[in-house]
């Protein structure tokens, strides 16, 4: 039967609603590389949650990414992983029509990006979603291994192709970040972190993923000479969001 | 919005530059109210905060005084004067100067020709720079707060990075633009202002000059010869010896990595070519002499009789086949079974075959051909 691709209907679906992702192949491709590869996967656990937490960062991940893959499943068990993150993408998408952090994309001008509260960056155009990420948290670098993975016969034989061959399998520690802020800690699958600590933690990823994202935009901005004033994410050039706002756009969504 | 339209683009990309600080700096400070409590329970929280604010106000110490809005100035020094101490205490804890070499080294193997990934080389390279600037500020900030002795070992780590981004600021260039956005808002007297924070922030200067310095695409780094690339040193190290003056463990660092280099470190891989027997392609890759991770890729570079690349086709190399788009084939390592002996060089009885358009040609290896700039003798 294979993956259902979910559809986002919201204020920034033009002319309609748009697909999350072109093709099953596509949507599995995209959860292996960010949700389920390190360091991205540690940041992917908090913003998704507890249930999805427990897959991220263990030895299920590894599993599920084998099984996404093998024959006759196309994508199917990737299925309840695949709700939650379409699920963030929709919300990423509905948050920033309301904050206007969103602006044409400098690589490619049929598409758009979007940040959400949650620091989900999402790249999309008039059809479907095609990239979603937590700027800043994965490893650029990484993302280079992918490239050329590109049939289901080869992600077969390599399911994470952006992971290291060490912590392809267990995962005992977790690599929170990566250069100067490669900072392992312990992972304890029963820990239960007080509900502020948690809050902090997701609001640590939005500012991180929003100073990335204006980071970017600077530097375009010089490299464009100013062309993409026009476009580029007029909303992220203030300030970001305090906790407190960021707490109040949070309950909005 | 006549008056928007009027205003220079220089003094608009200072406000851009200034605004990229100081837009930050509320988010911080809010986060650092909670954080700060939590130091014991969640250490990472509270070291990642005191990091990032005492960065930010040294930041901040760059700027014409007057660029920066009041309120935003003063809301970070009161903090400041106030946890400063504790800041500092904490940002050993965030900062990890070994994963920093490590990616650095990552880095610098994604730009040579094997890889072309820009948009995430792009992002690698800045990231990298915002966090070695991030570390320097940081400390800068402490020793300013006379907590120096709670940094002085970081300090040593940080002149190790210092090493590395001098003999190999050419990675970081696609951060160029930032870092000449960022020297438009930079006070003219920042010398005169503070030598060590003008130390530190010359990192800026020198990824400026590296679109003029590096005269090579990456795609063609591997045609680079062993001359050009003394001489591009050379220009190199003139253009930083009064930053290596003033940094006595970065050239002691300088010249570990000189000597690396002129062991081979950077010149022991393989250029192989081939050339198709009816004279209608020619295609090379370049293969590194280390960096060998069964997940890394080998680009093969192909055109056609006129120089022109070869937009779609296939190419079969050992029996494996590789779809070609815009001129280049994917070629991941782990598929390459005759690997190893083409690192020991290539032989004659290498073949490979490119099929366009349902007609296949085979091509052999052929000595490298000569490249502009090539010693003629």
């Amino acid at each position: 039967m294979g993956l259902k691709l979910a559809t986002y209907a919201g204020a920034l679906a033009n002319p309609r609603e748009i697909r999350v992702f072109g093709d099953w192949v596509a949507a599995c491709a995209h959860l292996c590389d960010h949700v389920l590869t390190m360091p991205e996967a540690a940041a992917w656990a908090e913003v998704l949650g507890e249930e999805a937490a427990a897959v991220i960062l263990s030895n299920a991940g590894f599993r599920l990414a084998k099984a996404v893959w093998a024959e006759g499943n196309e994508g199917e068990a990737a299925e309840a992983l695949y709700k939650m993150y379409s699920d963030a993408l929709c919300k990423a998408l509905d948050s920033a029509a309301r904050t206007g952090w969103h602006w044409a994309d400098r690589w490619d001008t049929d598409a758009q990006k979007a940040l959400g509260v949650s620091g989900v960056l999402v790249l999309f155009d008039a059809h479907k979603v095609r990239s979603a990420m937590l700027p800043g948290w994965g490893c650029p670098l990484r993302t280079s291994r992918a490239k050329g993975i590109s049939s289901v016969g080869q992600r077969r034989r390599n399911p994470l192709p952006r992971q290291g061959e060490d912590d392809k399998e267990a995962i005992s520690s977790v690599v929170t970040g990566w250069g100067m802020r490669r900072k392992p800690d312990r992972f304890d699958p029963k820990a239960k972190p007080a509900p502020e600590t948690e809050a902090l933690k997701r609001f640590r990823i939005f500012r991180k993923c929003a100073q990335s994202v204006r980071a970017e935009l600077l530097e375009a901005y010089y490299s464009t000479e100013g062309k993409l004033d026009a476009s580029s994410g007029e909303g992220l050039r203030g300030a970001i969001a305090d906790f407190a706002t960021w707490t109040r756009l949070v309950g909005e969504g | 919005m006549i008056w928007c339209h009027m205003v220079p683009f220089d003094d608009k990309l200072r406000c851009r530059a200034v605004e990229y600080v100081t837009g930050g700096i509320p988010a911080l400070l809010s986060s650092w109210e909670h954080t700060k409590g939590l130091r014991e329970a969640q250490p990472d929280l509270a070291a990642d905060d005191a990091v990032d604010i005492l960065a930010a106000w040294a930041h901040l110490q760059r700027f014409v005084p007057e660029h920066v809005p009041r309120d935003v100035r003063e809301s970070i020094s009161t903090i400041v004067d106030q946890d400063g101490a504790l800041m500092a205490g904490l940002i050993g804890e965030a900062l990890d100067p070994s994963g920093w070499l490590e990616a650095a080294e990552a880095l610098e193997n994604a730009t040579d020709e094997t890889f072309c990934d820009v948009p995430a080389i792009s992002s690698a390279a800045l990231e990298l720079f915002c966090q070695l600037d991030t570390a320097d500020l940081a400390i800068w900030a402490a020793e300013r707060l006379g907590q120096g002795d709670k940094v002085s070992e970081l300090r040593e780590e940080i002149g190790r990075c210092w090493g590395c981004f001098l003999m190999m600021s050419g990675i970081f260039a696609p951060a160029a633009g930032y870092a000449k956005a960022m020297l438009h808002a930079h006070r003219p007297d920042l010398l005169a202002f503070d030598g060590e924070l003008f130390t530190i922030t010359e990192k800026y200067t020198l990824l400026a000059d590296e679109d003029v310095l590096v005269p090579f695409g990456h795609e063609e780094v591997t045609a680079i010869t062993e001359e050009q690339y003394a001489r591009f040193c050379e220009v190199l190290l003139q253009r930083r010896r009064p930053i290596i003056s003033a940094w006595p463990e970065v050239r002691d660092r300088v010249a570990i990595a000189a000597e690396t280099k002129s062991e081979g470190g950077m010149f022991g891989g393989q250029r192989v070519e081939f050339a198709a027997e009816d004279g209608s392609w020619h295609a090379w890759m370049g293969i590194p002499a280390s960096v060998l991770d069964a997940n890394e890729l080998l680009s093969l570079w192909i055109r056609d009789r006129s120089g022109i690349p070869i937009g779609e086709g296939e190419v079969v190399l050992y029996g494996e086949s590789f779809p070609i788009s815009d001129g280049r084939a994917l070629i991941p390592l782990s598929e390459l079974r005759r690997l190893q002996d083409m690192q020991k060089g290539p032989s004659r009885s290498d073949t490979i075959r490119v099929v366009r358009n349902g007609r296949q040609s085979i091509g052999k290896v052929v000595k490298p051909e000569r490249k502009h700039g090539d010693d003629q003798s």
